[in-house]
């Protein structure tokens, strides 16, 4: 029997076979522009319960959620609809 | 400002704050989704993990003030779905399948030593090896691995020590078949 299994520490040579490399960039700002779909859609949920009695407002609530979005996420936007097939 | 202050702005007419807690842990949470199901898995499945998250933080404890293990425990349900949903016709364990076992061990120099605790790993139930891969791929404790799992500390840590010893049983046996082979 190898004497150094005898001392093997399991959770270090796991942590060796568990390494992985850094998520792309559009891969993260893929899936925030995920996320801020389901936000603005709350926002805009929310906006709606509150003017609902005033429906001549009813555009605003959307202009405000998206300018709260990073320009970051608005880019990735743009990127989609300027890409062929987009 | 913890994750659970911002979660909890997030419920209270500030749902935006939300995304500062995916900006802290989406590193880490794509890593975890990579080393459990592969890179490009992990790159479709990551926003489907925000948006469950995003839709069940009402349900965040928070008198938790690091949102990482709860993340951990929703990023599973997302890989348990992924894993069903691509279960291939006739076979009864997906997530052995589908696991990016064969990434890893293109990964590693020493490819024989590797091939022995991953089968090892692979034999393990899993129950057991979703404790020890938290505590040794993501760092967490066992009362952190725990919340993510949503089981007792004390479970957690006893499936751990289940799991340690019987991987270290394991690999003594493959080094003493190595041995015999040698001979």
């Amino acid at each position: 029997m190898n004497p150094d299994r005898e001392d093997l520490d399991i959770t270090e040579l796991l942590s060796v076979i568990g390494q992985v490399g850094p998520p792309s960039s559009d891969a993260l700002e893929d899936a925030r522009e995920v996320l801020w779909s389901a936000v603005t859609e709350e926002m805009l949920s929310a906006s709606d319960a509150r003017t609902r009695p005033a429906e001549h407002v009813a555009d605003q609530p959307q202009q405000t959620a998206r300018q709260r979005r990073p320009e970051s996420s608005r880019q990735t936007e743009q990127r989609r609809n300027a890409s062929p097939g987009a | 400002m913890t994750d659970g202050k911002l979660i909890a702005r997030s419920l209270c007419g500030e749902p935006e704050a939300f995304v500062e807690i995916v900006e802290r842990h989406e590193v880490a949470i794509h890593g975890y989704l990579s080393r459990r199901a592969g890179h490009q898995a992990a790159d479709d499945l990551l926003g489907e993990v925000w948006v469950r998250a995003f839709g069940a933080r009402r349900t965040y404890d928070s008198g938790y003030d690091d949102a990482r293990p709860w993340l951990y425990g929703i990023a599973r349900n997302v890989l348990r779905a992924h894993w069903t949903t691509n279960q291939p016709i006739g076979l009864t364990t997906p997530e052995e399948t589908l696991d990016p076992w064969d990434e890893i061990t293109d990964r590693l120099d020493s490819a024989v030593r590797a091939r022995a605790l991953i089968s090892a790993v692979r034999k393990l139930p899993s129950a057991e090896r979703d404790v020890l891969l938290l505590v040794a791929w993501e760092q967490m404790t066992p009362a952190e691995a725990a919340v993510a799992l949503g089981i007792a500390p004390g479970t957690a840590r006893s499936r751990l020590h289940r799991a340690r010893a019987a991987l270290r049983h394991m690999l003594a046996e493959a080094d003493a078949n190595e041995a015999e082979v040698r001979k």
